[in-house]
């Protein structure tokens, strides 16, 4: 293929997935902003649960309270964290938010019924988010997971961080100019991840062959690795991927390995992934990566060979 | 020197790694284990059968096919495939479908249990890990008909022929009623026109193998009618004229579509938008299709192999049949009898073998009948010519005729001046017919479904208040 032919490709796929996922960013980055201004940090903790395994769970199923996508998830999150979120509950919640939404569930439902396929998908991305979320529980200081820059203005969650005091309620006008600016202010900072990370993958989508992945198709443990990697190059949105896993169905790819694209994509992709490293710190992030991946890899290539639906 | 004073140093090594990379490392570690134990384990599952047809009841010309879950070596299903009581068949493998074809038509009420063994390999070496085991009972050929005639909603029903207490059965449960029909060679499904709301219709497939109905087309904004099977099934054509709804210009002139049944993706037979046609006939090959485009003047014989098109002139409108074997094609021709100021309609039939589609007139232009329809027999050297005889008025009935073509003999079949026939279709094996018969004398009357046995002479009511007979093999 020529490179101007390339290059028209690239300009396509980068505007097909940055137009896609720019709207759920500004989604995210509003709901950021009205947190920032109508949750306060006495809300979070009165809320969530004290026991840090309930704490997590209920973590993960934030995403119907704040139905984001993999884009906007990463806004709120922080902001949630600005709020003393424990760091754990925040992966859980990061992780899982982008399927455990009711937008996501429509979609799935749409594309597949209902069926295995739906229920896997919200039942393995649950175990998946708080066994992670768990793990992430280990440690309990957030300045040893997050960036500088996400803890500047977190207020004492975990007792490790500096402590601020609880600012007055606003009246709703006034809340609602001050979230405007908050979510302004976020979605340019958190824009350049999400136009870098989609070069990224309109890059590989465009430079690397399809293809070859695709006739991995039959093979069910190599299948649900193709899977992994196309749900990380392709960046979809986790609200439109099913309608993709459809066609990959249509292929030939087994329900395991869909079932690894439908999980693991919504947690880490390209995109997801540079913008997790405006929150968290580059050690963390690879933690982030290696659990998902490794984790929908084990489901994928059990339900292929072991599981007949 | 001066010694750093000791408060200042830690005595503990520094903790490179905490809880958190701890707690990754073990779940990093358990995980891979985890997948390396699942891969070591092996397949447990195996391809699997998704799709067995047919079942419960089968024509005589059954095709037995198998869809699995993932693509087939050709080379593993050889003698994996057994039927009982053997028959002869010819197994092809395409994709993820195994298909057996029978080399002859199956015994009529005969059951078959089809047995499939374990050991059927995909091309990635997953195999299949359980025999499999399916039963289909051959049935007899059925007449499919539209009724009832007196209700402006009609639906299909079936009806076997050879058993004279038979009742009809009801096949489609249609709320605006179905509008044309046309049925696969091998009796496995039926297409058919159905009327949605604002005159529009849509195309519905019944599949009697699975005895289930699901949509081939919709078409929202036209009407899509006079379906025509592809003679492998694998395509319908079909009429579609745009209703213009948006403008309420009235419904367009209808042109040709193709639908692919597999995919359910139409398209136009021409990419021009202007070329019109109507009345789709598929060649016996599936090589070519017919049908007329009055903006031409003639019948347009499209080919498919050669992806070319060539022209029968003719202004009467109509598109006859091909016959069985693909050499003629007739279409009907209005001329004025000698001497006379009585038109007449005759036949033609086009070689379609010669290189120049060499055009013979089915009977003399002296000869006074006028003739209505025409229908081949599996032979392709004997029709069923249905005609008015010179000695009634046109307002009076047409009759069955059986013309050879070789020695030009005509033989009448079921001539009653009372009725009127017509809409003949020859049974598969060219020994019955069935055709509408209309009580000219009888008031009130309507139109019914009569079968005639060629063999023994034999003529019996089918079916009342019915119409538009087809075999179902």
């Amino acid at each position: 293929m020529e490179f101007s032919t390339q290059l028209s490709l690239f300009s396509t796929r980068f505007l097909g997935i940055f137009i896609e996922a720019v709207s759920f960013l500004l989604l995210g980055t509003i709901v950021s902003g009205l947190i920032e201004v109508f949750v306060r940090k006495e809300d979070i903790a009165r809320l969530l649960p004290r026991n840090p395994f309930a704490a997590i769970v209920a973590g993960s199923f934030l995403g119907f309270l704040f139905p984001v996508c993999e884009c906007g998830v990463v806004p709120v999150t922080r902001k949630l964290y600005q709020k003393g979120l424990p760091v754990a509950v925040g992966v859980a919640f990061l992780l899982a938010a982008p399927v455990m939404n009711p937008i996501v569930f429509a979609s799935t439902y749409a594309a597949f019924g209902f069926g295995p396929i739906l229920i896997g998908r919200f039942v393995i991305t649950c175990i998946m988010a708080v066994a992670i979320g768990l793990i992430f529980s280990l440690q309990r200081n957030p300045i040893k997971m997050l960036h500088p820059r996400a803890l500047m203005a977190m207020a004492g969650g975990s007792g490790a961080a500096a402590p601020q005091p609880s600012a007055p309620r606003l009246s709703v006008g006034q809340g609602i100019v001050r979230a405007a600016r908050v979510a302004t202010d976020e979605f340019f900072d958190m824009g350049r991840y999400l136009v870098m990370g989609t070069a990224l993958a309109a890059g590989m989508q465009t430079f690397l062959s399809q293809e070859q992945i695709r006739a991995l198709a039959s093979d069910p443990s190599m299948s649900a690795v193709a899977m992994a990697i196309m749900a990380f190059v392709l960046s979809i949105c986790s609200t439109t991927d099913a309608i993709l896993a459809l066609s990959f169905a249509n292929f030939g790819f087994p329900s395991g390995s869909l079932l690894t694209f439908l999980t693991f994509g919504p947690m880490v992709d390209i995109k997801a992934t540079l913008m997790y490293l405006s929150v968290f710190k580059r050690r963390v992030v690879f933690y982030m990566v290696i659990l998902p991946l490794l984790m929908s890899l084990l489901f994928g290539i059990f339900i292929n060979l072991n599981v007949r639906f | 020197m001066a010694e750093k004073p000791l408060s200042n140093v830690s005595l503990l090594p520094t903790q490179r790694f905490d809880r958190l990379d701890m707690g990754v490392a073990v779940a990093v570690a358990a995980l891979i284990l985890a997948i390396a134990l699942v891969l070591l384990s092996g397949d447990r599952v195996g391809i699997s059968v998704r799709r067995f047809v047919p079942q419960g009841l089968a024509s005589s010309q059954s095709v037995v096919q198998i869809t699995f879950d993932e693509a087939l070596d050709p080379e593993s299903v050889a003698d994996k495939l057994s039927l009982s009581p053997a028959a002869e068949g010819e197994i092809s493998v395409t994709g993820n479908q195994l298909q057996w074809q029978p080399a002859q038509a199956l015994q009529q009420g005969q059951t078959y249990t089809v047995r499939l063994a374990e050991g059927v390999r995909a091309h990635n070496g997953r195999l299949l890990l359980e025999a499999h085991e399916w039963e289909f009972r051959v049935r007899a050929p059925q007449v499919v008909f539209m009724a009832p005639v007196d209700n402006p909603i009609q639906n299909l029903f079936m009806v076997d022929p050879n058993q004279p207490d038979a009742q009809p059965q009801q096949i489609t449960f249609s709320e605006f009623g179905v509008l044309s029909y046309d049925i696969t060679p091998d009796g496995s499904r039926i297409v058919y026109s159905e009327l949605g709301d604002q005159r529009t219709a849509h195309l519905r497939l019944y599949d009697l193998r699975a005895n289930s109905t699901l949509t081939l087309l919709e078409c929202p904004t036209a009407a899509c009618t006079t379906p025509a099977w592809r003679p492998d099934g694998g395509v319908v054509a079909f009429e579609r004229s745009d209703l213009n709804l948006d403008t309420g210009a009235g419904p367009g002139a209808p042109r040709i579509w193709l639908v692919d049944t597999t995919t359910g993706i139409p398209r136009p037979l021409f990419a021009d938008s202007q070329r019109l046609g109507y009345s789709p006939r598929w060649s016996p090959d599936g090589r070519f299709l017919a049908s007329y485009d009055a903006n031409v003047g003639g019948i347009v014989l499209f080919d498919f192999a050669a992806n070319a098109e060539r022209l029968i002139r003719t202004p009467q409108g109509e598109v006859g049949q091909f016959s069985a074997d693909g050499r003629w094609l007739f279409f009907p021709k209005i001329i004025q009898l000698a001497g006379t100021t009585r038109y007449v309609a005759h036949f033609v039939l086009v070689d379609l073998e010669s290189e120049l589609m060499v055009q013979r007139d089915l009977v003399p232009e002296s000869d006074p009948n006028n003739d209505v329809e025409l229908a081949w027999l599996p032979d392709s050297r004997r029709l069923i010519i249905t005609r008015r005889p010179p000695t009634i008025t046109t307002m009076q009935g047409a009759q069955l005729h059986l013309i050879d073509l070789e020695t030009n003999e005509t033989t009448p079949l079921v001539t009653d001046g009372d009725y009127s026939s017509g809409q003949v279709a020859v049974s598969p094996n060219g020994e019955q017919l069935a055709f509408q018969r209309f009580a000219l004398a009888k008031p009130g009357a309507r139109a019914e479904i009569w079968l005639y046995d060629l063999t023994t002479g034999d003529l019996r009511l089918l079916a009342n208040n019915a119409t538009l007979p087809r075999w179902l093999p």
